[in-house]
């Protein structure tokens, strides 16, 4: 029996304190140790949450499970019950014998992972095997399950998000013994249904309903297994340079980096074609942004063991450890914070003309940053980059200062149907920095934020924020403003997997706020289809 | 005590009080590779957020240290994460008037997350 300890509490914090949040009662689960095979383990965890889920039932009460808490907006907490899953960290190899006899992938290429497995443990557990993930974020402590609800990102041109190289997932969706499935795109089958037998769960095959539960938000049920498609080690070559605002801006909207003014000469060919950057990410401080972009420019390369630790060089994030009182001054005294904000450049922003190699797990590695911390991040089409930079400086320098650092990650689309990253190529409009105190001369960041919607919504540059930060959730037709019909159509998927008591046992303040709660119970077309499927020996 | 009130037994002071701080550091040292033992419920600022911290805060006599190392059984085969060593001012100043012979030992540690492989 998987072991779980339970508190019982009155509050509950994320990792970057933007609570604390009212909490009944917290769980801990851990895997039993004692079973021997890995997969009765797996499956022996996945029993216990059904119960859990049996109990909260007939407590009438909610259940949230949740991995790291890094997640900065509140899509993690639930009032009631919340499941940390962070000690579930199975980790296994996919045999060929359990492939489906269509899939497209190999299966020295997939992976099956415990839903709490972090970034981290898994980049370390693929190089063992001499693999490495596709992408990841800016660091790695985030749970695999987390990661993907939110659909956490990196600056990964070409890739995409981590939940776009996930190609199975097994969800909790109930207490009976039905309710475990597998779920996969039928256009793209991974694993065969004797591997789902072999995890307790029917399988599924569906695209729609798997891309709405991919980016799910916590409210598809508890994922609990999820297969993962990596790739051959390799390395990443950094580069850290200072561009012109209007290059690189020019590269920001076209990511033509063949025809761009600035190039890197190693990456450079003898016929003046250049190697096309893995990441692309610009770093601004918008109270100078006449000055040169620092940027990084990340590279693909393939893998060899003789390069130096790169570790000693990444160290630095935004924001590292900054004292509240820092903001809180800041606050105060408004108009020093440029000036605060540019004393904090170098620990804000990587070193300049610094080159480093590494594998993607030492490049994006430990976060040292660990205090109070905001963040809030627009995904917008590369085209309007520059047009949305403008408006968002301005308004920083209009409405504020506040203390928060710019930065633009470029990625690209992602199918999961909710995710932020929607566009071509979506860039990532972030603004990072220490929380403050509102006061009568200092704006608050939900009232910045809501100016930068509202100036984004009048120029017509149209958007979707990042699940996991900070933002006026609860600006009136937001859902709608971002997502168009595509919220419908991820309603329509939740309502076809889940019974609507199941549904409301997964839902939170969070998606009440957004509007994504309710629930469906008459299913037209795909949905209906995906209904039929999931009931079919349910 | 009017004497401390005076600028220079506050100065004086302000000096004790910074040769007692200079005294009193701590090192941490960190494994590069694996994860941190998790604690959801420990929020702290800093290093130790949302770690599990294991303390030992003793005094020991020598002999106990000088035979070999003192065993923690709690890491399993993953091994320490982090360990950071404490000297204090207080600890010193019990090292010297003991001669050495009861040494206080203030170490925080965090184990390597238990793997599931
Ligand atoms: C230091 C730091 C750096 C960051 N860098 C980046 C970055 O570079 N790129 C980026 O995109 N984001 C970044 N973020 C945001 C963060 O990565 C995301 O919010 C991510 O979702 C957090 O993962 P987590 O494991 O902490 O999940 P949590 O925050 O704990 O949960 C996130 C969501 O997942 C759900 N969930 C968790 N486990 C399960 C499960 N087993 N079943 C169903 N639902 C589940 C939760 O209910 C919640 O809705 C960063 C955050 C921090 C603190």
């Amino acid at each position: 029996m998987a072991n779980i300890k339970i508190t019982h509490t009155t509050q509950w914090d994320n990792f970057h304190f933007n609570g604390p949040f009212p909490l009944k009662t917290h769980y801990d689960i851990d895997t039993n140790r004692n079973i021997r095979t890995l997969i009765n383990r797996f499956n022996d965890s996945a029993a216990e949450i059904q119960k859990l889920i049996q109990d909260s039932l007939d407590c009438n009460e909610r259940l949230r499970a949740y991995g790291s808490a890094w997640s900065l907006s509140n899509v993690a907490q639930q009032g009631d019950r919340m499941l940390y899953n962070a000690r579930l960290n199975i980790q296994q190899e996919i045999k060929d014998e359990q492939l489906h006899e269509l899939t497209p992938h190999l299966s020295e290429n997939l992976f099956f992972f415990q839903c709490g497995t972090t970034v981290k443990e898994i980049t370390e557990y693929l190089f063992d095997k001499g693999k490495s993930l596709k992408a990841c974020g800016a660091s790695n402590g985030q749970t695999i399950a987390g990661a993907i609800s939110t659909g956490v990102h990196g600056a990964s041109i070409n890739e995409g998000s981590i939940q776009d190289c996930v190609v199975g997932l097994q969800i909790i969706i109930g207490p009976g013994p039905g309710d475990i499935v597998y779920l996969e795109r039928e256009t793209e089958p991974a694993l065969n249904d004797e591997f789902a037998v072999s995890i307790n769960a029917r399988p599924i095959r569906h695209d729609g309903l798997f891309n709405a539960a991919l980016v799910g938000l916590g409210a598809f049920g508890i994922i609990h297994g999820v297969v993962l498609e990596a790739e051959d080690l390799y390395l990443l070559k950094r580069y850290v340079k200072k561009i012109k605002p209007s290059e690189a801006l020019e590269i920001a909207a076209s990511m033509d980096f063949d025809n761009a003014a600035f190039r890197i000469l190693e990456e450079t060919n003898p016929d003046g074609t250049v190697t096309i950057p893995y990441h692309y990410k610009l770093y601004i401080n918008p109270y100078k942004a006449t000055e040169d972009f620092v940027t990084e420019i990340i590279y693909k390369k393939p893998y060899r063991s003789d390069y130096p630790d790169p570790v000693p060089f990444v160290k630095k994030a935004i924001f590292k450890d900054i004292p509240t009182w820092v903001s809180n001054f800041a606050a105060k005294h408004k108009k020093l914070i440029p000036k605060i904000l540019d004393a904090l450049k170098s620990e804000a922003f990587p070193e300049v003309d610094e080159t480093i190699e590494g594998t993607l797990g030492e490049i994006f590695w430990d976060t040292s940053q660990s205090s109070a911390a905001f963040g809030c991040a627009f995904g917008i089409d590369n085209k309007d980059s520059t047009k949305a930079l403008k408006l968002f400086i301005e308004l920083m320098n209009e409405k504020g200062p506040i203390p928060g650092i710019l930065s633009m990650r470029f990625v690209k689309q992602s199918a999961a149907t909710l995710a932020f990253t929607k566009f071509p190529v979506t860039c990532v409009l972030e603004v990072d920095g220490i929380p403050w105190k509102a006061n009568q001369d200092m704006i608050s960041l939900d009232d910045f934020l809501t100016e930068v919607i509202k100036s984004f919504t009048a120029n017509h540059i149209g958007f979707a924020l990042h699940w996991g930060k900070n933002a006026p959730w609860g600006f009136p037709g937001l859902i709608d403003t971002m997502f168009g019909d595509k919220d419908d159509e991820w309603k329509d998927m939740r309502s076809a997997l889940l019974t609507k008591q199941m549904a409301d046992m997964f839902s939170n303040d969070f998606l009440n706020t957004i509007k994504l709660a309710d629930y469906r119970t008459q299913l037209t077309g795909d949905a209906l289809a995906a209904r039929t499927l999931v009931t079919a020996n349910g | 005590m009017a004497h401390t009130k005076t600028p220079a037994g506050m100065a004086l002071m302000a000096l004790a009080f910074a040769a007692i701080q200079s005294c009193s550091y701590s090192i941490k040292v960190a494994n590069q590779s694996g994860t941190a033992q998790p604690d959801p419920m420990n929020r702290e600022m800093g290093f130790y957020n949302g770690k599990e911290v294991k303390v030992i805060d003793t005094v020991v006599n020598l002999s106990l240290l000088q035979n070999g190392a003192m065993v923690i059984p709690d890491c399993g085969r993953c091994g320490f994460h982090s360990v950071e060593y404490k000297i204090t001012f207080g600890a010193m100043l019990r090292n010297t008037f003991t001669f050495g012979k009861r040494k206080s030992i203030k170490v925080k540690y965090v184990c390597t997350k238990t793997l599931n492989q």
